[in-house]
C-alpha cells in the first residue's frame, strides 16, 4: 500500500469515526472520558518537555497545533 | 512579511480588546501553579559536529573521517502559574528554562570553549476569553533569550464547541521571528541572521461514545530566512569542512490523528499517528501508543512507545563536492527510525481545604539508529486551588 493511500484512509477512518459520533452523549455519562487518563492533550509542561526533546533531534517539527522552527535554533 | 505585519497587528488589537474586557472583570485568583523538573542526558556521533575532532592546524593535515560527539546534558525546569478573573477569563505565565552543558557542537566551542554551559531562558504569557459557553478566543505572545539567539513569537486561537460539548472545532496561527548570530566553521562571528516562521492548525475533536473520543489535526508551517544550523559543519570532499547551507524557504504540512479509549478494567488505551512531509524531502512516520492503569482513585500510571521514521532531507551528505550548493551533515537531518519506550507514574493527593495536588514522575529511554541515545527523567507537580 502506498504511503498516500495509507494516509488517505486514515483520515477517512478518522472521518469516519467522527461522523459516527454525532449521537450525543450526554454529559452524565461522560464519567470515564473526565478521567485524566483519557486526556488527548499533554499538559503544557510535559508538551513543552516533549516538542524540546523531538524538534531539537527529528527533521519533522511543526503542525500538531505548534510551530516549528522558531526559539531554540533547531531546523 | 506584510502578512506577518498584518498578523501582529491584528494580535494587538485583540489583546487591546481584552484588556478592555479586563478593566470590567474582578481581580485576579490564582488557579494552579504546575511545575516540572526534567534532566535529558544524549550521548551519540554526527558529521554535524566538531566536538571532539582535531582542529585548527591539526584538522587541516587530517581529511575528515570521523563525526563528532553529541554528547549533551540538559537541566530543564519548568514553572506555570494560571490565574483567572472572573469567569471568562484566564492567564497563563509560563517560565521554562533549558541549562544545556554540551560536549561543544558548537563551532564557538571549538577556538573558545564559550557555549559549553549554555541557559536559554522563555516567557509565555497567554490569555483565553470565554465569550459564552460555546466559544473561546485565545491569544499568546513570548520570547526567548539564548546566548547567540533571540526569538519573539505571537498567536491567536479560536475554539467553538457544540452538540453539547460533544465536539470542538479549533483553529489558531503562530508567528515566530528568530534572529541570531552567523558563525564561521572556526567559531568566528559571520554576520547576524534571521528567519521567519508563520504557522496554522485546524483540529476538530470528536466525543464518539462514552468511552472513546477522536482527535484529527492538519498543520501547515512556512519558513523563510537562514534555516542552515551555520555552525554545523559538512566535511568537504577534498578535505576540511565546510559550512551548512540550506535553503531559504522551507513548507511544511502534517496531519495528526489522535483517539482514547476507556478499558473496561479502570484502564485507558491511547493512540497517536501523525504524518509529515515538507518540501525539503522529508517525509514521516509517527506512531505512539500509550497503556495507563488506574490501582485506585489516588494512583494511576502509564507505559508509552513510540516509533519514529523519517526520510532524510535531499541536500545531505557527508561528502560535500563544491562550494556554492546546500548541503547539510546534521544527523538530524538524516534518513533513521526513532524508538522511545518510557513510563510515568501519577499520584493525585487531596489538599483540603486549599484544593488538590499532584505529584508525577517518569523515564524515557530515546534511541536513534544513526548513533544517538537518550535517557530522560522528569518529575511535576499540579497544585489546583479551590
Amino acid at each position: 500500500m502506498s504511503v498516500r493511500a495509507l494516509v488517505s484512509k486514515l483520515v477517512s477512518l478518522s472521518a469516519l469515526a467522527c461522523l459516527g459520533g454525532c449521537a450525543t452523549v450526554t454529559p452524565d455519562r461522560r464519567g470515564h472520558l473526565a478521567d485524566p487518563m483519557m486526556s488527548l492533550q499533554d499538559s503544557p509542561l510535559e508538551a513543552y518537555r516533549k516538542q524540546k526533546m523531538y524538534t531539537s533531534r527529528e527533521a519533522a517539527a511543526g503542525g500538531d497545533g505548534t510551530p516549528a522552527g522558531g526559539g531554540c535554533g533547531c531546523q | 512579511m506584510p502578512m506577518r505585519s498584518l498578523f501582529a497587528c491584528w494580535s494587538m488589537f485583540v489583546l487591546l480588546l481584552l484588556t478592555r474586557t479586563v478593566s470590567a472583570e474582578p481581580s485576579l485568583k490564582l488557579e494552579r501553579i504546575e511545575s516540572r523538573l526534567s534532566g535529558f542526558s544524549q550521548d551519540g556521533h554526527g558529521y554535524q559536529s566538531q566536538a571532539g575532532l582535531p582542529t585548527g592546524a591539526e584538522r587541516d593535515r587530517n581529511a575528515p573521517s570521523g563525526q563528532g560527539s553529541e554528547r549533551l546534558t540538559v537541566f530543564q525546569p519548568q514553572l506555570r502559574a494560571v490565574f483567572s478573573q472572573g469567569t471568562r477569563l484566564e492567564y497563563s505565565l509560563w517560565l521554562p528554562v533549558d541549562f544545556v552543558t554540551s560536549a561543544s557542537p558548537d563551532a564557538v566551542d571549538v577556538t573558545t570553549g564559550a557555549s559549553r554551559h549554555e541557559r536559554a531562558n522563555t516567557v509565555d504569557l497567554a490569555t483565553t476569553y470565554k465569550a459564552n459557553d460555546h466559544d473561546t478566543l485565545g491569544v499568546r505572545g513570548g520570547f526567548h533569550l539564548e546566548e547567540h539567539l533571540r526569538s519573539w513569537n505571537i498567536g491567536q486561537s479560536y475554539a467553538r464547541s457544540f452538540a453539547m460539548n460533544n465536539a470542538t472545532a479549533a483553529a489558531s496561527a503562530n508567528v515566530v521571528l528568530d534572529a541570531f548570530e552567523r558563525r564561521k566553521t572556526d567559531g568566528g562571528l559571520n554576520g547576524r541572521a534571521s528567519r521567519a516562521t508563520a504557522n496554522a492548525n485546524v483540529s476538530f475533536t470528536q466525543v464518539v461514545s462514552p468511552d472513546t473520543v477522536v482527535y484529527v489535526d492538519y498543520g501547515i508551517t512556512r519558513q523563510q530566512g537562514e534555516l542552515a544550523t551555520n555552525w554545523n559543519v559538512v566535511p568537504f570532499r577534498f578535505g576540511g569542512y565546510v559550512s551548512e547551507i540550506a535553503p531559504r524557504d522551507r513548507l511544511r504540512h502534517s496531519v495528526v490523528v489522535r483517539g482514547a479509549q476507556w478499558l473496561p478494567w479502570r484502564g485507558a488505551l491511547k493512540g497517536y499517528y501523525r504524518f509529515y512531509r515538507d518540501d525539503w524531502g522529508v517525509l514521516a512516520h509517527t506512531a505512539e501508543l500509550q497503556l495507563a492503569q488506574r490501582f485506585s482513585s489516588l494512583f494511576w500510571m502509564h507505559g508509552d512507545v513510540r516509533y519514529h521514521h523519517q526520510t532524510g532531507v535531499g541536500f545531505f551528505t557527508t561528502s560535500a563536492r563544491d562550494l556554492s550548493s546546500v548541503r547539510t551533515a546534521d544527523s538530524d537531518l538524516a534518513r533513521f527510525s526513532a524508538v522511545t519506550v518510557g513510563g510515568t507514574i501519577v499520584v493525585d493527593v487531596p489538599w483540603h481545604p486549599f484544593g488538590a495536588m499532584r505529584f508525577e514522575a517518569g523515564y524515557a529511554r530515546y534511541s536513534r539508529s544513526n548513533d544517538l541515545t537518550m535517557h530522560l527523567a522528569t518529575i511535576g507537580t499540579d497544585i489546583v486551588f479551590d
